[in-house]
């Protein structure tokens, strides 16, 4: 029979009745907490009735070599009003007691919200709003890059993962952060009345928690690894990397800043200590993520195709590879016996799919050039039909705009031709149901051709 | 700002700087608080701190011996003052009740 017990906590470090509850059903169910820490550890007991008592205190601190003479002054205070000190975790500390008749740990409503708000104050909240500005910068640039490429964005399941993934921490942040806030607005409206301070419990925090969990599983699962796959393992290595790297990191801190506890190092000392090793070996991650990103364009160019080497007249090296492109020059018109390379690139997400096809020779540099991309729902047709059909400035000088062209012609529901300040280039839009074709000739296409483009880069649609 | 803050005390400051007039060891003050109100008024551990160091802070009690962590307090003039203004306080109260006749309330 097992002796102890290591559980996930999974009320907010602010949800003092929800932790107390939990105790005392833990107690009663022959549980009592023992340690607190990633996971918290509970130590097989006779069931009893127990109370549990959550109280904050600001001096106290995971970096603290020991208790401070202020918060040991504080347990003896407890431990005579009948409380056993249990267990501290930052600015928490927990007791306990048997006694029916020991008077609550707190009694004045407003001398526990100041004490409250002092311990707040001095971790979870500033703690809070950084990580929160981590997250909410890192998306705010995850959506730059939406409002940049739509199309792109949304085809790419690593990326699209990576931007969800930051939502539901921002998500999760704010919610946090604006439960404790509205609480203590709330907490203070009471107290100034001469009410008590009411404990902060969520009905909801499980579902929360259950719901961001189930989420973020999702979005690996579902979206992160099976994109990754589809480019190419190197990417799948980088998440497997990245996420081995940080629990890596999480571990190493945490065993040294237990190691410099142990030894009486100030807390001081351990916190420089403990961020500067976060820093490094964070530092140490993104340079590593960052080498197995090469890896990927590498493996993507390679693509674990055909691939020859080709070197040209002007002395450089190119690849060539011989990738199935659903349509070739040589569909359209006959070619030259170049050394021509056919290279097909594929970007999936559960939302949408761009397959870039590119067909080029290295020595007069012709070539065909377009992409396909298809789309799960209308709105986001619509959406990225939007961004497709822009009116871009490029430096200010030229302005690059689409008008409506023939779709007949193409087999097309509808279709769009660029031009450069007014004049006419040979790159169109084709469009039908949600499948949008951008493809850039270097010649200008005959009705036979475009027929040709049409039933084959929309055929399927 | 702290005798802002102690304008009006609370039931459990007064009889903490009440019980403060005599010499008293931090934790002997729930005691003694007990004691004098017969059990009616009860400090938590967690407030008592608190308060202290706010009184401590306010120079409303002064720190009178330390061995080891065991540190005993004592009420101060400013805490004195303090005591005598709730006091005169709630004797404008309890006058201003009585003035006003007793028993008249609707009910």
């Amino acid at each position: 029979m097992r002796e102890t017990k290591r559980t996930m906590m999974w009320y907010e470090f602010y949800q003092d009745a929800n932790i107390e509850e939990h105790l005392e059903n833990m107690a009663f169910n022959g549980w009592r907490l023992e340690k607190i820490g990633f996971l918290w550890r509970y130590r097989r007991a006779e069931p009893a009735r127990v109370r549990y008592s959550v109280t904050y205190f600001s001096e106290s601190s995971e970096f603290n070599p020991s208790p401070t003479e202020n918060e040991e002054t504080l347990r003896e205070y407890c431990a005579a009003a009948g409380w056993d000190f249990v267990a501290a975790w930052h600015q928490m500390l927990i007791f306990s007691t048997s006694r029916e008749d020991a008077p609550p740990i707190e009694t004045e409503g407003a001398v526990k919200l100041e004490a409250i708000h002092r311990a707040m104050k001095k971790n979870f909240l500033p703690s809070g709003f950084v990580i929160l500005a981590l997250f909410g910068f890192n998306l705010a640039m995850q959506l730059r890059l939406a409002g940049r490429n739509l199309p792109s964005f949304l085809s790419d399941g690593v990326q699209l993962g990576a931007a969800l993934m930051m939502l539901l921490l921002v998500f999760h942040f704010v919610s946090i952060l604006c439960s404790y806030f509205l609480w203590y607005r709330d907490a203070k409206r009471s107290v100034e009345q001469g009410g008590p301070c009411p404990k902060r419990r969520s009905r909801f925090a499980r579902a929360r928690q259950t719901f961001l969990l189930a989420a973020a599983v999702s979005v690996v699962l579902f979206m992160y690894i099976p994109a990754a796959v589809r480019v190419g393992r190197g990417t799948l290595e980088t998440l497997l990397f990245l996420l081995c790297g940080y629990g890596f990191m999480g571990v190493v801190i945490q065993l040294v800043r237990g190691w410099l506890k142990r030894r009486g190092v100030s807390a001081w000392t351990n916190r420089i200590v403990s961020i500067g090793l976060a820093f490094v070996l964070g530092a140490g991650i993104m340079g590593g993520s960052v080498f197995y990103t090469l890896r990927i364009h590498k493996n993507v160019q390679s693509g674990g195709a055909e691939t020859e080497v080709y070197a040209t007249r002007y002395g450089t090296e190119r690849e060539l590879r011989r990738d199935p492109l659903p349509l070739k020059i040589e569909d359209l018109q006959p070619i030259e016996e170049l050394p021509w390379s056919y290279e097909l690139t594929e970007h999936w997400s559960p939302l949408a799919l761009l397959r870039e096809g590119w067909q080029v020779e290295y020595e007069g540099l012709e070539s065909l050039d377009y992409e396909i991309f298809d789309v799960k729902t209308d709105l986001l047709y619509r959406a990225c039909l939007r961004d497709y059909l822009k009116t871009e400035e490029l430096g200010g000088q030229c302005r690059l705009e689409y008008s409506a062209a023939d779709e007949e012609q193409w087999g097309a529901n509808a279709a769009y031709r660029l031009s450069i300040d007014g004049e006419e280039m040979d790159t169109w839009l084709l469009c039908r149901n949600r499948r949008i074709v951008k493809i850039t000739f270097d010649w200008t296409p005959t009705p036979a051709q475009m027929a040709l483009t049409g039933e084959k880069l929309l055929a399927g649609a | 700002m702290a005798r802002e803050k102690f304008q009006t005390l609370t039931e459990q400051m007064f009889y903490i700087l009440l019980s403060l007039r005599e010499e008293l060891c931090g934790a002997d003050v729930m005691a003694r608080v007990a004691e004098l109100t017969g059990g009616r008024v009860m400090i938590g551990p967690g407030t008592l701190y608190n308060l202290l160091e706010s009184f401590l802070n306010a120079e409303m009690i002064v720190e009178t011996a330390a061995e080891g962590r065991r540190r005993s307090y004592r009420i101060t003039t400013a805490g004195e003052q303090a005591l005598l203004t709730e006091a005169n306080r709630m004797e404008t109260l309890l006058a201003d009740y009585r003035r006003h006749g007793t028993g008249g309330g609707r009910a």
